[in-house]
């Protein structure tokens, strides 16, 4: 077997309560190679939970994690040692934050924030380093003009793709994203779901992404898992979830959408 | 994966059943049909009929893997030894298979072309009809070929070819999605009125693209609301009211 064949990402039985409350309940699922996966449901449905205890932000109360690094061996997230953990997130890994303050550094310039993550596993030459940084910046679409100006000078579409560009300059092959396109004007979230349909595909990205928007989801995943009250209560091809919705609660988000 | 079905078929669909339960309606469940039973093989043309809302579509879409089946089969043969990659053919079942040989299915075996072109922004008319090709591993030289020779038969002028369909007209967007559908040559076409808002050229050029794909090998199954249509390229017909939901189970 190839490690196309083989699962990415096993999340098996995942649980956090908090006090008595449910953060998220008996999550299994696998994450294939390449395969993007969408987490809807509403607010408080879990999703962010579950992306948290995915990336190891938070400890789950029971089930595990397991991610095949790239010598093909699954290793379990949750009990990894923490520089370990860390340098999985700075290098194989990418987070995107739907807010891009918070995965940005907003008194670094915008080469720099490239940059930074290319340094943090070993990069010196800086030559080199900001030749990528401009790369990246053209695959976002960022004028080049901007690399030594502050994120803070740019408006929140330009954030979102500089943020883009900061977590997949180490090439990574797992990204997570919390509502990417949350924040922004419609017709800014069209060309950000392009662009990252786009990279997704030509970097063979595998992503778990969490959405409440089903447009988005329908648009970017494979792959989509309906949450409600911190349980999976549909899973399957995102279109069939969308387009023959099993679950009363998965039926229910489809039909409140209001189609322009 | 099945291998022991070892005739010639494309496609086996058995005793296929299916019905949506309205669970926000009182749980209200709509019957749609009951044991649809018919083989397809290569170069056949089947042609579904039966009024609006007999479930010609839903049975497509189940076939697709866009809705789910409930009960029956939909046997799709994958896979046909001489796609260069030397994979000797398999059987999928549509109803049981996972998400992965689902979209494996859409990539190299079964196209799609509904009525309707869900149009993603930004993305040039050129682009979206090259990328069934480029996915799977074609060059782009040679599909960037083959989307030219597509848009220019079915009159798409070359100065829309750069630009996102999203402005196009109906008659020109269903163009483009024919364009994509027949880009590559499936061994399975599922067509939901392919020819819906064509004026009378248009139409026999997408008749002469159904019947050359039937010359190559591809098996159809299709919505013709158009007779003339359908009785080009329909080699039988099979009419969805022989399979309503009679209440009971078969």
């Amino acid at each position: 077997m190839t490690a196309e064949n083989q699962a990415l990402l096993r999340v098996r039985d995942l649980g956090k309560s908090y006090g008595g409350i449910i953060g998220c309940a008996e999550v299994t699922f696998d994450l294939w190679p390449g395969e993007v996966l969408a987490v809807v449901g509403e607010s408080g449905s879990g999703k962010t939970t579950l992306l948290r205890l995915l990336h190891g932000q938070l400890t789950p109360d029971r089930g595990d994690v397991c991610f095949r690094d790239r010598s093909g061996d699954m290793v379990d997230v949750h009990k990894m040692s923490e520089p370990a953990r860390r340098l999985l997130t700075r290098t194989d890994w990418a987070f995107v934050h739907q807010n891009p303050r918070d995965g940005l550094r907003m008194a670094v310039s915008a080469g720099g924030n490239v940059g930074e993550r290319l340094m943090a596993i070993g990069a010196r030459h800086y030559g080199q380093i900001r030749e990528n940084a401009l790369d990246w910046l053209a695959r976002t679409e960022i004028d080049a003009a901007r690399i030594d100006d502050l994120p803070a000078t740019f408006s929140g579409g330009m954030q979102q793709r500089l943020q883009i560009a900061r977590n997949l300059v180490t090439q990574p092959r797992l990204a997570f994203m919390d509502e990417p396109t949350g924040g922004l004007d419609v017709s800014v979230q069209a060309r950000l779901l392009d662009l990252l349909r786009g990279l997704v595909q030509e970097l063979g990205l595998a992503a778990v992404i969490v959405t409440h928007d089903l447009a988005v989801a329908r648009m970017i995943s494979h792959r989509m898992v309906v949450m409600q009250r911190g349980r999976v209560v549909e899973s399957g091809l995102t279109d069939q979830v969308l387009d023959d919705p099993q679950h009363a609660y998965s039926q229910l988000l489809v039909s409140s959408v209001l189609r322009p | 994966m099945d291998k022991t079905l070892r005739d010639a078929d494309v496609l086996r669909v058995a005793d296929v059943e299916k019905t949506f339960t309205l669970h926000n309606q009182g749980g209200r469940v709509l019957p749609v049909i009951q044991g649809l039973t018919f083989n397809l093989a290569p170069g056949q043309c089947l042609a579904l009929r039966g009024p609006s809302g007999a479930g010609k579509s839903s049975v497509l879409r189940m076939i697709y893997g866009n809705y789910r089946t409930p009960k029956g089969h939909i046997q799709v043969r994958h896979g046909q030894g001489g796609d260069g990659n030397g994979a000797a053919a398999s059987w999928v079942d549509v109803a049981r298979a996972t998400p992965q040989e689902i979209l494996m299915l859409r990539r190299d075996t079964i196209g799609y072309v509904s009525q309707f072109l869900r149009v993603l922004p930004r993305v040039a008319t050129l682009d979206l009809v090259k990328d069934p090709l480029l996915r799977l591993g074609r060059g782009d030289g040679a599909a960037e070929e083959r989307a030219v020779s597509l848009l220019s038969r079915l009159n798409i002028p070359d100065r829309l070819w750069s630009l996102s369909p999203v402005t196009f007209s109906g008659g020109e967007q269903q163009r483009v999605n024919l364009a994509r559908g027949f880009a590559h040559a499936y061994p399975l076409f599922l067509l939901d009125e392919p020819t819906a808002a064509l004026d009378a050229a248009n139409r026999r050029v997408v008749v002469e693209l159904i019947q050359e794909a039937k010359a190559a090998g591809s098996a159809v199954v299709g919505i013709f609301h158009d007779t003339e249509v359908r009785d080009a390229v329909s080699d039988r017909g099979l009419d969805i009211e022989d399979y309503q939901w009679s209440g009971a189970a078969a």
